[in-house]
């Protein structure tokens, strides 16, 4: 059965993603540099070199992902100046 | 007093906060860069996809990461956050998306790089910006219009016959 989270549901599992993401980012940036990943329930669900690859994998997966925190994760040596 | 947290990433050296993004067709989680260095507030082009926002009005020519881009405006996007007490705060602002000038998979990852980013223009909906990096207190705080009751027999009413 689809359940439809609401806002702050949605907002709180973000945030403790966005969290744990920060925690690990060196880690994280280790294994998945130049990639983009999906995170859910302080795990990451899948990653892959662009967005399209990565929603299309979700997808496949059956994984809604409009309810999924994705982060880009830059290269160990790059530096990102907006 | 509305209150949003900021998270800091030490590793990244970026301020960021959570969000869920609406539009008229979709609502997706994503985050926000808060950048003072940006006048407007940008959505990433794949995230603007994902919102089903459409990619007509043209705005202002911007400059970015070496590169000029074409950016379109979209006014009715609704961003929801959360504060610490766990209150919903929801703002109506334009956001402007920037559109690769080719559909080449090179130019469209290239826009998957950029972040989404709060800019100035989100602090002149009233939002004083706080930051102390060193003890990691960064939050955006601003005063909640209270309306007063309407009375039509307060005191700056004067009757015309006594």
């Amino acid at each position: 059965m689809f359940v439809m989270l609401s806002d702050l549901q949605l907002l709180d599992y973000s945030e403790e993603n966005l969290e744990w993401f920060q925690e690990n980012s060196k880690q994280i940036q280790e294994k998945f540099e130049r990639k983009i990943i999906a995170i859910k329930g302080k795990k990451i669900i899948a990653s892959a070199d662009n967005m399209n690859l990565l929603l299309s994998t979700l997808k496949k997966e059956g994984i809604d992902s409009s309810e999924i925190l994705i982060e880009r994760v830059p290269a160990k040596n790059e530096i990102i100046i907006l | 007093m509305i209150k949003l947290k900021l998270f800091y990433d030490k590793n990244l050296k970026q301020i960021k906060i959570p969000s869920v993004l609406k539009s008229s067709r979709n609502r997706i989680v994503s985050n926000f860069i808060f950048d003072t260095g940006s006048p407007h507030t940008i959505l990433n082009y794949s995230d603007s996809l994902r919102l089903g926002i459409p990619h007509v009005t043209k705005s202002e020519i911007i400059r970015m990461g070496g590169r000029v881009y074409q950016s379109y405006i979209f006014n009715n996007f609704e961003i929801i956050f959360k504060s610490p007490e766990k209150e919903i705060i929801k703002e109506i602002l334009p956001v402007r998306v920037l559109k690769p000038n080719s559909l080449k998979m090179e130019r469209i990852e290239e826009m998957d790089r950029f972040p989404n980013i709060l800019g100035i223009d989100f602090l002149e909906k009233g939002y004083k910006f706080v930051c102390d990096i060193v003890n990691e207190e960064i939050y955006l705080e601003k005063e909640e219009l209270k309306t007063e009751p309407v009375n039509q027999y307060n005191n700056s009413f004067k009757p015309l016959l006594n």
